[in-house]
């Protein structure tokens, strides 16, 4: 099911939140219970036999936590326990995820003649599986300990973060699962919940797929083999890195948004990213959560930044090349990691050499931003492409590599319509000059870990529960609402895949 | 908070139910409907001399010229005809409603083709049922007094309807204004224009109809208690029929036949006319548009005698 669809809209959300703090009233525990099957319903609408994994995947892991948090087992049991189950998680999602990339690059290479599985991806494996990693690791390190198997379980399966992140800390969630004012309907959570899921489903629904349709354009052309121009190319990166940039921040604010009506906060996941003046501050912002468990619990243990800077890039590098592959079972996934690898090691070197700077004129913050953007951009190409001679293909053309600078016959040429263009210039404005949803809302802070906003009057907008914030969010809403139910357009969520 | 829920519920629910209701607009002003909008302008403009009413699809449509039955029968007849798939029986008992609101005719003709009625509704993809909401949108009462089944599928079509998008842009056109316009080709050939291609059959095409639906049972009972209850002649004709099907299909003739003279209505003849191949239109119920004149007289004198 989809944040986006009339069914979870109208139906499943109001059902479920009525259910929830109905039940709540006679017992949190039956709420929660109430919560983590309609969780499950949620993952269940895709395709009820993923449940055959989720739940396993669940009960196993809650096994393994209650063992690592009990005193019965000596260091050397539980350290043998948390291998075992972190191997078990990893064994599951390369079982799922990466066997048939693992046997189609045997076949390629020669090395046996292995027919290809064709082992459907389950939804949000990768990151229910990263979810109970880190537990398991939490677990074994004895700053986490859940007895409690239906708190585990919503933990686990809480339909905001399920099939897309953010990726959850156990610590920062299980508090909130036990909080009095969890399990009490507030009209203030409400108000900034639907407030900032109505930004968030306005983002995906009118920016984000609005831009789609053209960038499926260019990567399918270019995928069969169509010369492109190099303005061609350009717009398919531009458009893409604008389609992903809003449908990721949208379904950010959604999950953020939904989960506050349960009076849940959610991480922040997603900060301006393309406000970044560096690659090293684009990794702070965009996808925060997954940053973060690479960097507690791969980056780190790796050796993170003790064992000189020769080592730190190098970790630098298998980091990225790792976080690549596990967005999809494709080498261009690898490249995409690896050329962030590469301009993460050039930021670092750049900033041993001269110092980081505090202090920025306003023209190097907008240098650093374009340069920035532009990187991220070229990088986008190679996640985006289907396969490597796509990616190839794109940037050959984006570079003027054999390509002309614009189509000879613009009659014949796969140029963004102006109203499309007209949409994508208004969303890159949202993008460099607008606040964010967390800035909007900053009076209210919706998110865990979203940066205080040192000066909030000096923000353009700040949402307070106003007739006018009433309007402005309720149009947005009303496009959302109109796109959704009369046009039927209900795009997938980019990360679902992954 | 309060005040501000309050107002943003009501800014959504009120724009989203005005886009429904100009959905539903969009519904009555059927500004895409081509021939219905022309019948039904046709049943306005009757005036009480009008004595022979025909009702039906394509097969008829284009088969029959109400102004050479006229001279035949040396009675006012008006063809009525919509279409098949679309509007079929479903239509026929909607237009007849509507013209008994304006005269009463001494005979009511009503020719569909077989092939129209040998399908079940479940299998035309919610045409039927979308013909008889856009026939019946004048008459809301009809659309929920037919049986259970149909009244829980128009439930459902409507459901649709005012959630859809092109419906949305007409109902706004009708408020500003725009009004269906019904092409020249309708008032020349008192129907459709005619192709004068012919329907090439690929080899998997079974000339066996099978066995008749009873999905259409009900609305020939309606028609038969309107005719009664009215004091009509109402007879039916098969449309003619390409003459290979006619051969491969009597079985389905016979209980089609059954099925409707159960429902109270006379039928003229247990088999249709057949349209030989030399005759043949584009489809296998359409005849050559020049053979109109022909195929009028074979059903002027099939059903001659039965005309009061």
């Amino acid at each position: 099911m989809l944040f986006n669809s009339v069914a979870f809209i109208f139906v499943f959300l109001p059902a479920t939140l009525l259910i929830f703090f109905l039940v709540a009233k006679a017992s949190r525990v039956a709420a929660l219970c109430c919560l983590t099957v309609a969780s499950l319903i949620f993952y269940a609408q895709t395709d009820s036999r993923y449940l055959l994994i989720l739940v396993p995947s669940i009960l196993a892991n809650y096994l393994i936590g209650s063992a690592l948090s009990g005193e019965r087992l000596g260091d050397n049991g539980r350290f043998a326990i948390v291998t075992f189950g972190i191997a078990a998680n990893l064994a599951c999602l390369f079982t799922f995820k990466y066997l048939d990339l693992f046997i189609d690059t045997i076949d390629r290479l020669n090395l046996a003649d292995i027919g290809l599985l064709h082992i459907e991806l389950p939804l949000g494996i990768s990151f229910f599986t990263f979810t109970q990693i880190a537990f398991l690791v939490d677990a074994y390190q004895r700053k986490v300990s859940e007895p409690r198997f239906v708190n585990y379980a919503l933990f686990v399966s809480y339909f905001p973060h399920l099939v897309a992140g953010p990726i959850l800390h156990h610590a920062e969630m299980m508090p909130q699962f036990s909080a009095e004012g969890t399990f009490r309907p507030r009209l203030e959570n409400f108000a900034v919940g639907l407030s900032v899921f109505f930004i968030g489903l306005f983002k995906k629904v009118i920016l984000a797929d609005h831009l789609a349709p053209h960038v499926h354009r260019i990567f399918d052309a270019a995928g069969q083999g169509t010369g492109l121009s190099a303005l061609e190319g350009w717009s398919g990166a531009l458009f893409y890195a604008l389609q992903i940039y809003f449908d990721f921040s949208g379904y950010s604010d959604m999950a953020i948004g939904l989960s506050l009506l349960f009076g849940v906060r959610l991480p922040l996941n997603f900060n301006s990213p393309y406000k970044a003046v560096n690659i090293i501050e684009f990794w702070r912002r965009w996808h925060m959560t997954l940053s973060r468990f690479l960097r507690d619990y791969l980056y780190i243990p790796l050796g993170g930044s003790r064992a000189g800077e020769a080592r730190r890039l190098a970790n630098v590098m298998i980091v990225m090349l790792l976080g690549g592959l596990w967005h999809g079972a494709s080498w261009t996934f690898v490249i995409w990691g690896g050329l962030h690898g590469l301009y993460l090691m050039v930021n670092h070197a750049w900033q041993m050499l001269i110092g980081e700077k505090r202090t920025r004129s306003r023209l190097s913050v907008l240098a650093g931003r374009l340069v920035t953007f532009l990187l991220v951009t070229v990088a986008w190409v190679f996640f985006r492409s289907p396969t490597l001679d796509t990616a190839l293909s794109i940037a050959k053309s984006m570079f003027g590599l054999g390509a002309l600078l614009v189509p000879i016959d613009p009659a014949s040429s796969i140029l963004p319509s102006s109203d499309v263009a007209a949409i994508a210039a208004a969303a890159m404005a949202i993008v460099w000059l607008m606040p964010n949803t967390q800035e909007i809302m900053s009076l209210y802070q919706p998110a865990l870990n979203a940066p205080r906003q040192a000066d909030t009057g000096s923000l353009p907008f700040l949402w307070r529960p106003t007739i006018a914030c009433a309007a402005i969010v309720g149009t947005a809403a009303i496009a959302s609402l109109a796109t959704i139910i009369f046009e039927k357009r209900v795009g997938d969520f980019i990360y679902f895949q992954f | 908070m309060k005040s501000y829920l309050i107002t943003l519920i009501v800014i959504i629910t009120t724009a989203l139910a005005a886009m429904m209701s100009l959905a539903a607009i969009g519904v009555y002003a059927c500004l895409e409907c081509d021939v219905l909008p022309f019948q039904e302008s046709k049943i306005a403009a009757l005036t009480p001399d009008v004595e022979t009413v025909i009702l039906g699809d394509s097969s008829i449509g284009y088969g029959l010229d109400a102004k050479i039955f006229s001279e035949l029968s040396h009675q006012k007849t008006v063809s009525l005809a919509l279409t098949g798939y679309n509007y079929g029986i479903g239509g026929a008992y909607v237009l007849l409603t509507e013209v008994l609101s304006h005269v009463r005719p001494r005979n009511v003709l009503i020719a569909l083709s077989a092939q129209t009625l040998a399908v079940e509704m479940s299998k035309l993809k919610g045409k039927p049922i979308r013909g008889l909401v856009q026939a019946a949108r004048r008459h809301p009462r009809l659309l929920f007094t037919v049986n259970r089944e149909i009244s829980w599928d128009v439930a459902k079509e409507i459901g649709v309807e005012i959630f859809d998008e092109q419906l949305l842009m007409d109902g706004i056109a009708y408020v500003r204004g725009v009004r269906p316009v019904i092409a020249d080709d309708f008032f020349k050939y008192d129907y459709y224009a005619p192709g004068t291609d012919v329907v090439q059959l690929d080899g998997s095409f079974t000339y066996s109809l099978g066995a008749p639906s009873h999905d259409y049972d009900v609305f020939f009972q309606k028609i038969a208690r309107l005719c009664n209850a009215n004091g009509l002649n109402c007879i039916f004709m098969y449309g003619p029929l390409m003459q290979k099907v006619v051969e491969h299909s009597q079985l389905t003739f016979q209980m089609l036949t059954s099925q409707i003279e159960r429902a109270g209505i006379k039928v003229i003849r247990q088999s249709p006319i057949e349209i030989p191949d030399e005759d043949q239109g584009n489809t296998i119920n359409h005849i050559q548009p020049r053979l109109r004149a022909a195929y009028t007289k074979k059903a002027y004198d099939l059903v001659a005698d039965s005309l009061r």
